[in-house]
């Protein structure tokens, strides 16, 4: 029922002449996980629920990685490898606690969290040796844990989603990035957030439209800078050009302060550049996130 | 002047149509439209809203360090901070007592800089004293070569130097 209002605000704001931007969104916390321990990923989530939390939550376990014949990732820090059956056990955990200590009628996307980090050179360890079944692989694990979250009646208050840190610099061939997203797409229809970047030289239009828009996937960009902003609304405008619409923006990554902007600075950096031209405006941006 | 009120109001009209035009958000395709609406629909065969408990507590489960500690690395430098911020060049991690503490050595732009992590493994939160620090060396990537106590010890472009994990002052 209230998963039925989102979606009728949604409809109803992209139909409708808009407003000038009114409040911004709930600035969630995101993370850069080092590990999947259920106990750690549950009081995350009850922090998140305590707090009430309302929007999207992209918990960040590192770049895919494949170890013994299981996939999953390389965690950040001390972590070192996880599965990504221990990835949803702690995904379960995080959705566990959040349905614990939330209010009744807050809402969360939490979404599951990689990259395509691992640049030529880098010295990554454990590679993936297929990002297509990668990808799948992560789709598959996404639908799982929609259907926990269904099955545990947690479905009034969250949903389950996915999401890569998509840097054109860790993939400058593009070709991984693109296999992880085929991949996804292939096993799940539920959002994949392009939470990543633009930086110019690495990627063609074309290869950016298509890691930020196909399928499931929706840019939810990382604004630390007011020229990322701009990058994305060129991207914006080569979509319309030559997809004939442009992208919508579903939300806006900060990581504050060792970024320049705020949370808030970086959605009016980011709406500002959509409202900039009319075939690629927006009234409002739906998320804003703080990654830490 | 009927004609200078008349040219005046169909100026006016096209203005204000060109503004509104503008400020018309484009709905998102039939495809995008699809997808929203799964995301947000729920299953019908979905369980009826679960009891909350907030006083639940879940069995323990600690987390388990698996990369080599107390080293210096410039291997896997998969640094929890964005490219667009930090570049790093070398790693130096360590857990104690359920405190992930790692130092990232690297550049900030073209400046030298140190990227400090600070973690409580048990809660998943961050120590508000983690951070990037900016050094005021020459221009050019810091590499660190040791970490004894709270002072870490980088390789950059004018030599070597320090950094006070508690002051956070550069020497």
């Amino acid at each position: 029922m209230l998963w039925g209002l989102v979606l009728t605000a949604c409809l109803v704001r992209a139909t409708t002449p808009a407003p000038a931007a009114a409040a911004y969104p709930y600035v969630t916390t995101s993370y850069y996980e080092s590990t999947t321990s259920t106990s750690t990923l549950f009081s995350q989530g009850c922090s998140a629920g305590s707090a009430g939390a309302v929007g999207s939550i992209i918990l960040d376990f590192g770049r895919p990685a494949y170890r013994a014949g299981a996939y999953g990732t390389m965690l950040f820090g001390s972590g070192g490898f996880a599965s990504n059956v221990s990835i949803l056990q702690g995904m379960k955990a995080f959705a566990d606690g959040y349905w614990n200590c939330s209010p009744v009628r807050t809402q969360v996307i939490i979404a599951r969290g990689t990259s395509n980090y691992c640049p030529e050179g880098s010295g990554c360890s454990l590679p993936t040796p297929s990002y297509t079944a990668a990808g799948s692989y992560w789709g598959r694990r996404t639908d799982d844990l929609a259907s926990y979250i269904s099955t545990s009646g947690y479905s009034s208050q969250e949903t389950s989603a996915a999401a890569i840190d998509a840097e054109p610099a860790w993939d400058p061939d593009y070709t991984s990035t693109h296999d992880f997203i085929a991949g996804y797409n292939s096993a799940t229809s539920w959002f994949m957030f392009d939470y990543g970047s633009l930086e110019s030289g690495y990627w063609s239009n074309a290869a950016a439209y298509y890691v930020a828009y196909t399928g499931a996937n929706f840019p939810f960009p990382e604004i630390y800078y007011s020229s990322m902003a701009a990058s994305w609304e060129s991207l914006e405008l080569w979509a319309v050009a030559y997809r004939g619409a442009a992208m919508l923006v579903i939300g806006v990554t900060s990581e504050w302060p060792a970024g320049a902007l705020t949370p808030h600075e970086g959605y009016d950096a980011m709406l500002g550049q959509l409202q900039s031209h009319a075939s690629t405006y927006q009234s409002s941006i739906d998320y804003l996130t703080r990654i830490r | 002047m009927r004609q200078v009120i008349a040219s005046s109001i169909v100026v006016l009209v096209l203005a204000v149509g060109a503004a509104a035009s503008s400020s018309v958000q484009t709905p998102p395709a039939p495809d995008k439209q699809a997808v929203i609406e799964h995301q947000f629909a729920v299953a019908p065969n979905a369980a009826p809203p679960a009891p909350k408990n907030p006083h639940y507590v879940p069995p323990h489960d600690p987390p388990q360090p698996q990369v080599q500690l107390r080293q210096v690395s410039s291997k896997e430098l998969q640094a929890p901070v964005s490219p667009a911020i930090f570049t790093p060049t070398s790693q130096w991690i360590d857990v104690v007592g359920g405190t992930q503490i790692a130092v990232y050595g690297g550049s900030h732009g073209r400046a030298g800089a140190i990227y400090v992590w600070i973690t409580n493994l048990e809660t998943g939160l961050d120590d508000p004293d983690k951070g990037l620090f900016v050094s005021r060396t020459p221009p050019g990537p810091l590499t660190l070569t040791g970490v004894s106590g709270t002072t870490v010890s980088f390789e950059g472009p004018s030599g070597e130097g320090t950094f006070d994990l508690v002051t956070h002052a550069f020497r």
